[in-house]
């Protein structure tokens, strides 16, 4: 297959089935600018796949998405430790917001101060809607191991955002029910 | 079960991502890259000894630069600086626009004199005020056009002495050297070139910008100072990033954040750039439409 097929056939798959994956990575980087960037990352990365993938190429994208996202997180960890350095141990680190999400999305907003792996694991649960055997395939870990990070990361979601647990409950029936 | 927080995180998320699609050209950017980056390893594979001796000897002189696709800061910055100078010299045309949508700024600097042009939006594709200011050695004209009122504005005044970058640099200074909109564009890439030179921008790595994998400099300065009321902390955060194959600004941000004892106040700006040959069609965009049956006014508002 020529490159110029391949680009036009990985446009034609980005139009059609992209946006799922465009929404994953704008939760996971917390703006649109960054979700589109993260998305082409990922094309990058698995670019010598593409062509010798057959079926559904969806899966190899969502990997990729999320390995990257990943370690882009640990380097902005490495950086937010200078810059404490920096600013002295008393002045606190906020995320780099420029181009970021509605400031009213709260919730959202929090998500960035999650540690990675807590959040990919609720993205993984909450956006796309995966079951935590599903998610553990994308992440590369056990299913417990997301059972544990999301409990853990929405528990930090509640302590950040001030909603108690005990005044939220809503029983619904089964835990752990992600949907779109 | 399903609780409250978890309801709104989904509510929340659907809500940031509703309505965005995938822009198309996505997967031919990629391609381009992934090329590019593999003729820029195959370039750099074909000069290693000379590149390995030049990064040592430079690296020398900067301490702890970091090193990024093989080359020290200091080179990074370098060519930076000579690359304003040559797109300067080409009379190019900066045009910066907001990643949010809600501005749009052109700076031009040619041999018969200066124009800018900044263009607010009041929703995306709708513009709100229009401001342009044309300068030749003799005089100086700035229009403006409102397009709530529909009324524009038109004032030509003596041409005053342009704002001149600082002939010293001002590296000592514990204000940073702020990239924000000025009416000189010497002026305004002076301060680019400053806040290079100075070394206030440190190397963060590379990232994502419209496809192309741009180096991060970053410079995070703090004041601060004494008041009757207490102490204020002004921070403000500058990154830069640049293309790595034209050394040329291609975004740049700056954050400013004040923390009092009762009150924070925080505001941003992010914009892309990009540089434009000034051909005809470009530097038409430079001229401040007036639209029919705008009213014209004597007073601005």
């Amino acid at each position: 297959m020529t490159a110029d097929r391949l680009v036009a056939r990985l446009e034609e798959f980005l139009a059609e089935r992209g946006e799922p994956l465009l929404h994953a990575a704008i939760l996971l980087t917390g703006s649109k600018e960054g979700g589109e960037d993260l998305l082409q990352a990922a094309l990058e990365r698995t670019w010598r796949r593409w062509r010798a993938i057959e079926g559904d190429p969806e899966g190899y994208l969502r990997r990729a998405m999320y390995n990257l996202a990943a370690d882009g997180w640990r380097r902005q960890r490495r950086w937010r430790a200078r810059l404490a350095l920096l600013r002295g141990a008393h002045d606190g680190i906020e995320p780099d917001r420029s181009g970021q999400v509605d400031q009213r999305d709260e919730l959202v907003r929090l998500l960035l101060r999650l540690p990675p792996g807590q959040r990919a694991a609720i993205v993984l649960r909450y956006w796309d809607g995966l079951s935590e055997a599903e998610a553990a395939a994308v992440l590369g870990c056990s299913a417990s191991t997301v059972r544990s990070a999301t409990a853990r990361g929405l528990r930090r979601l509640r302590e950040l955002s001030g909603i108690t647990a005990a005044a939220a409950v809503r029983s619904t029936g089964q835990g752990g029910t992600a949907q779109r | 079960m399903s609780t409250e927080l978890e309801d709104r995180l989904r509510w929340e998320m659907r809500e940031v991502t509703a309505g965005v699609r995938v822009p198309p050209g996505l997967a031919r950017r990629a391609w381009r890259n992934r090329r590019r980056r593999i003729m820029t390893r195959a370039t750099a594979a074909a000069g290693t000894a000379a590149a390995v001796a030049a990064a040592l000897v430079v690296a020398g002189t900067t301490g702890a630069s970091r090193d990024v696709g093989g080359h020290t800061t200091a080179y990074i910055v370098k060519q930076a600086e000579s690359a304003l100078d040559t797109a300067w010299a080409a009379n190019d045309i900066m045009y910066l626009r907001a990643t949010d949508g809600t501005a749009e700024r052109w700076f031009y600097l040619g041999p018969q004199g200066s124009a800018n042009r900044f263009e607010v939006f009041s929703a995306p594709g709708q513009p709100g005020m229009d401001i342009g200011v044309a300068a030749t050695p003799a005089s100086r004209t700035i229009t403006w056009v409102f397009y709530r009122t529909k009324t524009w504005w038109r004032m030509r005044q003596a041409a005053a002495p342009a704002p001149q970058p600082a002939a010293q640099k001002s590296c000592s200074s514990q204000i940073p050297v702020s990239l924000d909109v000025d009416e000189s564009p010497a002026v305004l890439v002076a301060n680019i070139r400053e806040a290079l030179a100075c070394g206030q921008l440190t190397n963060e790595g590379t990232q994502y910008v419209n496809g192309v994998a741009a180096i991060k400099l970053v410079s995070v300065h703090i004041l601060r100072v004494k008041l009757r009321a207490g102490t204020i902390t002004i921070t403000t955060r500058t990154t830069l990033w640049v293309d790595p194959a034209s050394y040329l600004p291609v975004r740049w941000a700056e954050d400013w954040r004040v923390t009092g004892r009762t009150r924070i106040v925080r505001t941003s700006v992010n914009e892309d750039v990009e540089w434009l040959t000034p051909t005809s069609a470009n530097l038409a965009q430079l001229a401040v439409p007036i639209p029919p049956g705008f009213r014209q006014v004597s007073q601005p508002g």
